[in-house]
This record gives structure tokens, C-alpha cells and sequence, in this order.
């Protein structure tokens, strides 16, 4: 109901502003700002927009890069422990990308690359260089983990159209989606070729006292430690009084 | 009702936080032990990660040993100054055991350290408990049992320097032994995410030859101040004390304390022994468990470097 709402919106915005009519593809989101409080346990965003050109649409939406060590385990004297591990640099936290039909029917792997398009063609380089089939069973233990914890995700056909003209698609977040700056892109791709794209931030922060508890915890350690502690001793102090009395 | 924890990054259901807290409060009450060791591995099983885990235990039994060590220093049975002597071991080891945390955690084996410190201590402890509870259950009939136990004993470690008299314990022994049993527990609560009383009360029976009425007093008021750094430490160093999650803990938890307390009047001695040891061996079983079973994936995402 809410979706279609804002797809006529979207409508009525492409029909009356001329500038966005002129371009070949546009797209909202339904919030820009996710606040992470204390009732938080994932949520969804609504993509939407309209496109005036032939051609596949693809969404992706990537999270803030981060530096990433992948780990894997081996036996040793019957015990699994980690043996050999690589990191990588500028991997995205979330990743998520959407199309109409499937990724390498749409446009050819190096095409997909440049633009980090498809789970398989992000671009992870490792921090320290090693020969390609060793990264390789890493980069995939990296998607595979990820992809698992919910916040990488590839869903082909999740695009819906309304005529030929309008289109939307849900993004969800987990509940343990990281902090940061995010993009959501729209590609419009046709003959292997990108014909436009849009793209339209998304920020996800904690709020309220959980900004404060996480803000305080790296900025200011020394005083949140301290404060951590006399909590507890006052509580220990509470507990013992309330239960002698009673 | 689901509670979104600031420090652990995930979701978990408040009852459930609340519930863990009551239930481990209620065996600690009835047993007379912290429950880091049982709360810190039911932690990690619900998924929050084991780095905010052993630092967030340490925030709870800080307080869980304050309300408890006010009820044992009403009766006198607090040592303050052996208390004061395993103190200063306890800081120390438990200032290496952060460090030593860190370390463990860049080189990706803290995980490993953690578990295999479960297996080895509540192992030893679980068995140790079986035996000593099916025996006294097995009929007091094989003879010869009730050799008398002397004051003390004499061993080697009785010719140690730096002796101090200990008034309240009536002992008259080298510091150097309270100090060392401080450094040791203080470097398995740090990295355990325990306040190490069911380390320490044995090692001050059975190594100190200490009183048992002084025993578990002295042992909270020590556990108070190595818990109290290794929060500190532990939020400075490496981020991962959650208060939140502390809080609810410990609401459920000095709350079942309580209860525990009292069940704990009305059931028989031996039989909570085996119980508890039961527990122990079951916690050990499902960690060793773990390390051994084959897992799902092999690879796993390590620490973040931010």
C-alpha cells in the first residue's frame, strides 16, 4: 500500500518536473536516514523510481569499505584453529544488488567489474598481494560469511515493474547492519553498456542513548570505564540493601 | 520484546538477557560461585561476540561480588589483608591477561585461548566435584576416614621468603604464595571473562590452608577490585565493555541470587554438588564439542580492523 503510494508519487514527480522527465532513469528511496535505537532489529527501504529507456535495471546498494581479515580453520591435534588468514582492503560492509534478469545475461564480467556489479565481481584485493588461487577460496569464504549474516545478498528477479515504466525493489537490513555512509546506484544497462545512472545516499546511524553508550565508549574509554564500573558497584550496593531489608 | 545492544551490535530478546541473568543468579546463589564461568560460555552461545562477552562478564560480577561480599563482611568473614595481598597478584595478572587478550585477538586464536581455558578448568573442576559428591553419597563405610587433619601442614612452600602473619586465616606464611594464586586467577579472569572464585577458593583451602568461614568473603572482595580493572582495561584497550547488556544481566541476576540463597537452604549439600558438577561437565562437553566437531564452513571473518 505504502509502496504503491510512493510509486504514484514518483509518477506525479516524473510527469510534472521537467528536468527529471528529460532523464533516462530516476530513483528515490523511501528514507534516507536509518536510526539504529533500542527496539532496532533490522528494516526495510523501498526503492523506487521510473525509467523512460529499454535496457536492464540493476540496483546496488553498498555499505561504508572496511578492512576485513578472513580466517580459516584447520585441524591440529584434533582441535579446529585458525591457520591462515588474508585480509582485505575496501571490502563493502553491505552489498546488496537487484536485477530484473540474471546478472551475466545482463552485461560481461569485466563490465560487471568496473562497476562492482554481482557478488562475484567486487573488487577485494587482498592487503598483503598473494597468487589468485590462494585469495580466491578466501574471497568466496568472504561473500558466503557475509551472505549468512545477512548483509550481503543477490536477488535476481526481486525487481518489480508497474507498466513498463516504473520499478521498485525492497532493500533490507539486518539487525547487525554496520554503521555509516551508504549509496544506493540504479544502473540502466543496455547492449553492455551503462545508458544511465542514479544515485541516492542512505545513512544508518545509532541514536539516543545508544550513540551516547557506543559514542562514549570510543571516544572518552577511560571515563566509560570508570562509569561501567561505579554502575555496578552501585547496583551491587542496591541489590544488597533491597534484599536485607526485605 | 527484542533490545538492540550498543556495544555486541546485535538484537537480542530482553527476556531471554533477563532470564540468563535470573538463572545463572539462582545456581550462583544456591552454590555459592560468580556464574562468570557459566554466563560467559550461555553468551557466546547466543552470539554475542566472545571479545564483549569476557569484558561485559567482568562489568556483572563486579557487581554480583559487591552485593554478595557486603553480607560475608557483616559477619567478619573478610581477610582484608590477605584479601589486600592476593589484591595486588590479581591486578597484575589481570593488567597481563588483557594484554595478553589483544595480543591473542590480532594473532585471530582468542577464540581458540578462550575455549580451551573452559575445557581445561571447568574439565578439572566438573570431575573433581563428581568424585568428591558421588563419594560422600556412596555409605560413609569404608574405615579409617576420620584421620585427624592437623592445623597445618608443612611443605616446601612453607620456607618461602617475605612471611606475613595473617591474623583472621591464623596463618603465618610467605606472601609470595597469595601473590602468586592473585596473578594466576587474575590472568584467567581476564582472558575467561570470570571473577575466578571457583579457582580461587580451592587454591585457598587447599594451597593457603586458609579457614573456609574467611574463604568466599575474602575471595568476593579480591574478585571486586580484579573484575573492576579488567573492566577498565578492557573498555580502554579494546571497546568491548556493553553496560547495557551488564545492566540486565545483572538486574536478573542479584534477583536470583536471592532465590537461589534460599532454595539452596532447603537442599541438601552432596546432592548440589553433583548438580553443579553435572552443569560444569555439560558446559565443558558442549565447548570441547565445538573445537573438535568439524564446522559448517571452515573460513570465518576475523576481527575488524578499523
Amino acid at each position: 500500500m505504502n509502496s504503491l503510494r510512493l510509486i504514484l508519487a514518483a509518477l506525479l514527480l516524473s510527469l510534472f518536473s521537467g528536468p527529471v522527465w528529460a532523464a533516462p532513469v530516476v530513483a528515490d528511496l523511501s528514507k534516507y536516514v536509518i536510526s539504529i535505537d533500542s527496539g532496532f532489529t533490522g528494516t526495510d527501504v523501498l526503492l523506487y523510481g521510473a525509467v523512460e529507456e529499454d535496457g536492464d535495471l540493476v540496483v546496488v546498494v553498498r555499505g561504508p569499505p572496511e578492512r576485513v581479515s578472513v580466517r580459516r580453520k584447520g585441524r591440529v591435534a584434533g582441535i579446529w584453529v585458525n591457520q591462515d588468514s588474508i585480509e582485505f582492503e575496501d571490502a563493502p560492509s553491505y552489498y546488496m544488488v537487484a536485477s530484473s534478469r540474471p546478472l551475466n545475461e545482463i552485461a560481461h564480467r569485466n563490465f560487471r567489474e568496473l562497476h562492482q556489479i554481482g557478488l562475484d565481481a567486487l573488487q577485494l584485493t587482498p592487503s598483503v598481494a598473494r597468487p589468485e588461487e590462494e585469495v580466491e577460496p578466501f574471497r568466496k569464504a568472504l561473500v558466503r560469511n557475509r551472505m549468512r549474516e545477512g548483509l550481503y545478498s543477490d536477488s535476481i528477479g526481486a525487481m518489480k515493474f508497474l507498466s513498463n515504466r516504473l520499478f521498485s525493489t525492497s532493500v533490507q537490513f539486518p539487525a547487525n547492519v554496520p554503521e555509516g555512509a551508504y549509496r544506493a546506484e540504479v544502473f540502466l544497462i543496455r547492449d553492455g553498456k551503462v545508458i544511465s545512472a542514479e544515485t541516492t545516499p542512505l545513512f544508518i546511524n545509532k541514536t539516543g542513548f545508544l550513540w551516547q553508550i557506543n559514542f562514549y565508549a570510543h571516544s572518552q574509554p577511560e571515563l566509560y570505564g570508570i562509569l561501567a564500573i561505579l554502575v555496578a558497584l552501585f547496583a551491587g550496593w542496591i541489590a544488597a540493601i533491597a534484599f536485607r531489608k526485605a | 520484546m527484542q533490545i538492540y545492544l550498543p556495544i555486541a551490535e546485535m538484537s537480542a530478546n530482553i527476556f531471554l538477557l533477563l532470564g540468563m541473568g535470573g538463572g545463572v543468579g539462582i545456581l550462583s546463589g544456591i552454590f555459592g560461585v560468580g556464574g562468570g564461568f557459566l554466563m560467559t560460555p550461555l553468551l557466546i552461545f547466543i552470539g554475542v561476540p566472545p571479545a564483549v562477552a569476557v569484558a561485559t562478564e567482568a562489568n556483572q560480577i563486579v557487581a554480583s561480588s559487591v552485593s554478595g561480599v557486603l553480607a560475608h563482611w557483616r559477619r567478619g568473614n573478610v581477610d582484608f589483608k590477605m584479601g589486600i595481598v592476593l589484591l595486588v597478584g590479581g591486578i597484575i595478572g589481570s593488567s597481563f591477561g588483557v594484554w595478553l587478550f589483544s595480543v591473542l585477538r590480532d594473532l585471530g586464536q582468542i577464540d581458540l585461548v578462550i575455549s580451551l581455558s573452559y575445557v581445561v578448568f571447568l574439565g578439572i573442576i566438573g570431575i573433581l566435584m563428581a568424585f568428591e559428591s558421588v563419594r560422600t553419597m556412596l555409605p560413609a563405610s569404608k574405615g579409617g576416614s576420620s584421620r585427624r587433619r592437623k592445623l597445618h601442614q608443612h611443605y616446601w612452600v612453607h620456607g618461602l621468603p617475605w612471611k606475613m602473619r595473617f591474623r583472621r586465616s591464623k596463618l603465618y606464611i610467605s606472601a609470595l604464595l597469595p601473590l602468586g594464586i592473585g596473578v594466576v586467577v587474575g590472568v584467567l579472569a581476564a582472558i575467561m571473562g570470570v571473577g575466578g572464585g571457583f579457582i580461587m577458593v580451592p587454591a585457598m583451602i587447599y594451597l593457603l590452608g586458609m579457614p573456609t568461614s574467611v574463604v568466599v568473603g575474602t575471595s568476593l572482595f579480591q574478585i571486586i577490585f580484579v573484575t573492576a580493572n579488567v573492566t577498565f582495561l578492557q573498555a580502554v584497550n579494546n571497546a568491548t565493555v556493553d553496560v547495557l547488556l551488564a545492566l540486565l544481566l545483572l538486574t536478573g541476576g542479584v534477583i536470583g541470587a536471592q532465590v537461589g540463597t534460599r532454595l539452596g537452604s532447603r537442599l541438601r549439600g552432596e546432592q548440589l554438588r553433583g548438580l553443579l558438577a553435572l552443569i560444569v561437565l555439560a558446559v565443558c562437553g558442549k565447548i570441547l564439542y565445538d573445537l573438535v566437531g568439524t564446522p559448517a564452513d571452515p573460513f570465518s571473518i576475523g576481527f575488524l580492523v578499523k
